[in-house]
């Protein structure tokens, strides 16, 4: 995704949210985002997605900065799935997919046949094509974060950022939806995704970045990253480390 | 299609209550009596068709359209149902300045009166864009700041009415918003606006649509919002203006007109505010038909009737709404 974040201070009213964040992100790996609740995953997400200002700071996108680029060219480059998206009363999954493609289209929202064709192959990378006609409040919680995600792919970018996708699924579904990411990852797609489940973060991520207190304190792969001193120091939580005996990454069990 | 067959329909019903909106009233006509009316110009009923009833149907129905047009647009951007423009403070600022001129300068020609409500509805939305411009990203703020507004408006309004009860009969009777006595002069205060706005509102149909998802997803996928917010606001506001400069505070057709309209046609804008517009016309047309037959040769105002049936529907509206 090659994305690069310079020295990047975000405040929310007169709360400092980002300390001078520094990161780089390399082409083409699922990066997980890890950190204790209010540490600035979010924020540093809707930064890099500029739906924030930010005080200080640069942060580059394909070699670009951000903000010289518009709306609309940031939107083609990546896109941005939060953490709870407004559901529109009486929408089909059909049309809500369609949305995706309106970075590229006219003041009309008129769809050309490609345009069509996008939106048809979006639905079926995420298996819910078979929904099309069906209205957004009559699926399923993990249905719907399919749904979402068909419409960030319908978006066509090389980037691709989500904000706790998995928090308010079932374990399967959340099995589910990782494995799709790890598919389109493997299918070339640069994705960042805040996840709270450490093991998950451990079993599917290339790469961690551990947030605290707004500033990054570790990046690297899970092996490099997780260790029970770095859970002590960020997450204030006391547990072991094991091997995961299915996939062989770091699991960690807290012990009190 | 189903916009087609609904509109269809819609202006069915507005061809039926243009043809009672020009036969009924004080002096009853009968449509062939209309056909001939129209011959032979030196009649009475001439006068009444001409001069009365044709500009009243027109100013009825394009009131009823902009109000509408004006409540779709703020609920679009307020993104609550319950938004309409009378909340925006707009109404009761336009009172306020009628009243303010009947007082002040009683020697005023009437015809003052729709310019007065110009002013101060554009007055009392520029206040209110100023104190909420930082604040658009919470569009609930704008509301709360123009329900606000709207209630320190209309205690002046009081307080003047209060304090020179000889003056205020001519307000009180405008402000009870009415189509009565309105004529061709009123026509270009309103129809201007319209030709401009209408087509306005349906360039920004599409990027209303994507602005429904919500204003972080609508700025991920490459939309100005404040912008959008912004203009959109201005538009709502101005058709409000507008419409309280020509009839008065007619409240509740924009809030029912757009409700029907999505509940008929979903959340699409082109094709609600399409349906809303219609709607609009139809709700104040047949109000204006009902108060003035209703016990000719007196004419109530349409407001009263307009408030009699979108009252009970604003009730059932908050009983049903689920989302708080």
């Amino acid at each position: 995704m090659h994305v690069n974040v310079t020295d990047l201070s975000v405040s929310y009213r007169t709360t400092l949210i980002l300390d001078k964040l520094n990161l780089s992100l390399p082409e083409g790996k699922l990066i997980a985002l890890v950190g204790p609740n209010g540490c600035g995953k979010s924020t540093l997400l809707k930064s890099i997605a500029r739906l924030l200002a930010p005080q200080d700071g640069r942060i580059m996108l394909e070699g670009q900065s951000i903000h010289s680029m518009s709306a609309k060219g940031v939107a083609r480059k990546l896109a941005l799935l939060t953490q709870t998206p407004i559901t529109p009363e009486g929408i089909t999954v059909r049309d809500l997919v369609a949305y995706g493609r309106a970075p590229y289209l006219n003041a009309f929202g008129h769809l050309s046949a490609e345009d069509k064709q996008l939106i048809q192959r979006s639905m079926m990378l995420m298996g819910v094509e078979g929904l099309a006609g069906n209205s957004l409040t009559q699926l399923s919680g993990g249905q719907r974060q399919r749904v979402w995600i068909a419409m960030a792919l319908a978006q066509q970018t090389n980037t691709l950022l989500l904000d706790e996708p998995t928090t308010y699924l079932d374990m399967a579904h959340q099995v589910e939806l990782m494995n799709h990411l790890q598919l389109l990852n493997k299918s070339g797609k640069s994705i960042l995704v805040v996840l709270h489940d450490l093991n998950q973060a451990c079993r599917y991520a290339d790469m961690l970045v551990v947030l605290k207190q707004g500033r990054v304190v570790a990046t690297g792969t899970p092996e490099q990253v997780m260790s029970e001193s770095m859970l002590q120091d960020v997450f204030e939580l006391n547990a072991k480390i094991f091997s995961d005996p299915i996939a062989g990454t770091p699991m960690c069990i807290a012990t009190q | 299609m189903r916009l087609m067959s609904v509109s269809i329909l819609l202006l069915v019903v507005w061809g039926l209550l243009v043809g009672l909106s020009l036969t009924q009233g004080a002096v009853v006509l009968s449509l062939s009596d209309i056909w001939s009316v129209w011959q032979q110009g030196s009649l009475t009923e001439h006068f009444v068709l001409w001069n009365h009833r044709l500009p009243r149907m027109i100013i009825a129905t394009s009131v009823g359209m902009s109000l509408a047009l004006s409540g779709c647009m703020v609920q679009s951007v307020v993104r609550n149902p319950l938004a309409s423009p009378d909340i925006l403070g707009v109404t009761s600022a336009a009172a306020l300045a009628v009243v303010a001129l009947l007082i002040y300068w009683p020697d005023a020609n009437v015809h003052w009166i729709p310019f007065a409500a110009l002013i101060g509805g554009f007055s009392a939305a520029g206040l209110l864009l100023l104190l909420t411009m930082k604040r658009l990203a919470e569009p609930s703020h704008l509301a709360l700041i123009g329900l606000a507004l709207g209630a320190l408006f209309s205690a002046v309004v009081d307080y003047l009415l209060s304090k020179y009860p000889l003056e205020i009969n001519g307000a009180m009777l405008w402000m009870t918003g009415s189509v009565w006595g309105r004529n061709w002069s009123h026509l270009p205060l309103i129809l201007p606006w319209l030709l401009i706005l209408i087509p306005s509102a349906i360039y920004l149909c599409y990027r209303l649509d994507v602005l429904s998802l919500g204003q972080e997803k609508a700025t991920s996928l490459g939309l100005k919002v404040t912008h959008l917010q912004v203009v959109t606001l201005l538009m709502a506001i101005a058709l409000a203006s507008v419409s309280v400069s020509v009839c008065g505070a007619i409240a509740f057709v924009g809030l029912v007109a757009p409700h029907i309209a999505r509940f008929l046609m979903g959340g699409r804008h082109f094709p609600v505010i399409i349906i809303a517009m219609l709607l609009g016309a139809i709700i104040l047309l047949s109000a204006d038909v009902l108060a003035r037959s209703i016990a000719p040769p007196l004419e109530f105002p349409a407001g009263i009737f307009v408030a009699m049936i979108g009252a009970p529907y604003f009730i059932f509206l908050i009983t049903r709404y689920k989302h708080w």
